[in-house]
């Protein structure tokens, strides 16, 4: 035992947590996608004044606009416009002019927010570092390196940097390939049982079985 | 602003419990990751040690598998369904996370406790990020539609 915790600990922390962040922010828990928007960051500060701009924006206003607008093009027929007048006595849509509003179609459950602004997501990433900090702090182990199965796999110095460059490439270029990592993937959309996911998962874990036992081929 | 400072409250809370797990658990541990893909394999045979983490992740799946099941059942969350880059990606990212033995998170994570070689790991995990984005207008492929 190297003083981790217990697999029921892990799974009890992983399994509630996308669950949790869902409930409250109403967003799909992920990482990759959030590292990722840090690599165009202009397009998506962009993107966040966008957002808060339909955020902001007056709903009655946007519809009473387009109200006006479509008369104008097809001119004022009736009190109301009669767009959507029933075809026989017996259909179930509302009368003539009266229009549902959008939220009460999709009643089922709760919806999903917009993406949040580009300066939470920092706020995430730093205190998943800070996370880290806090537990080789209290561990004692802060600065201990990648330890000795890394060295003896990939030798210190500029080999194995290279060699942790080049697999990170492949995770940032596979993660963004396939639409989630080990958290987008493995836990929320695994979770709920997403084909994507579920397949994403199952092959990513195969993958990485596969080259871990390579690795290992010279310890054989 | 208060919806600005729950949005920082909340995600950073969940940072931070996704990191202190992350590390606590061993996946930012370059041995106890090849060990948990290894299946033990390398080292004597698979045990309930060498397989600790593997179980931690399945429990983690089923556990929310149940909680999405019995609180979010009828809720609107962006589908994933299976792509033309599904197999693919998902093949590159699991060969990488055995090399790097980090995720995405663990990346942070390490470099949180003090690992600096996993800022090579980061900017690769950016670069390749990147490079998807080029390929991914260059070649017309799909967007993804949510950010995860």
């Amino acid at each position: 035992m190297s003083g981790y915790l217990p697999w029921w600990g892990t799974a009890l922390a992983l399994g509630t947590l996308p669950v949790c962040y869902w409930i409250a922010l109403r967003r799909p828990l992920g990482v990759s996608g959030v590292l990722a928007r840090f690599t165009r960051v202009r397009e998506e500060l962009e993107f966040d004044r966008g957002v808060a701009a339909v955020n902001n924006f007056d709903q009655s206003a946007l519809e009473a606009e387009m109200l006006a607008l479509t008369r104008e093009a097809f001119g004022d027929r009736g009190g109301l416009l009669a767009v959507d007048a029933p075809s026989t006595p017996g259909d179930a849509r509302p009368a003539a002019g009266v229009m549902e509003p959008a939220r009460t179609v999709a009643t089922a459950g709760r919806a999903c927010a917009p993406v949040p602004p580009l300066a939470s997501h920092l706020t995430f990433l730093a205190m998943l570092v800070l996370g880290g900090a806090v537990v080789a702090l209290l561990r004692g182990s802060w600065g201990a390196g990648f330890g000795a199965a890394f060295t003896a796999q990939f030798a210190a110095g500029p080999a194995g940097l290279a060699a942790l460059a080049g697999g990170g490439v492949m995770v940032g270029f596979g993660a963004a390939m396939c639409g989630g990592c080990s958290a987008g993937h493995g836990l929320t959309g695994a979770g709920r049982l997403m084909p994507g996911s579920l397949v994403s998962t199952g092959v990513f874990f195969a993958a990485a079985v596969a080259t871990a036992l390579l690795l290992g081929w010279r310890a054989w | 602003m208060t919806g600005a400072l729950r949005s920082h409250l909340l995600m950073g809370a969940t940072g931070l419990v996704l990191g202190v797990t992350v590390s606590a658990a061993g996946f930012s541990d370059w041995g106890e990751v090849h060990r948990m893909f290894s299946l033990g394999l390398l080292d004597g045979g698979p045990s309930r040690d060498s397989l600790r983490m593997l179980l931690g992740f399945g429990g983690a799946v089923l556990l929310a598998m149940a909680g999405f099941r019995l609180l979010a059942r009828h809720d609107q969350i962006p589908v994933k369904p299976i792509r033309s880059g599904t197999i693919s990606g998902a093949l590159l990212f699991g060969a990488g996370w055995a090399i790097t033995g980090a995720c995405p998170a663990a990346a942070l994570v390490q470099l949180g406790e003090g690992k600096a070689a996993a800022l090579a790991t980061l900017i690769g995990i950016l670069a390749g990020a990147w490079l998807h984005e080029q390929a991914r207008r260059r070649f017309h492929w799909p967007r993804h539609s949510c950010v995860d």
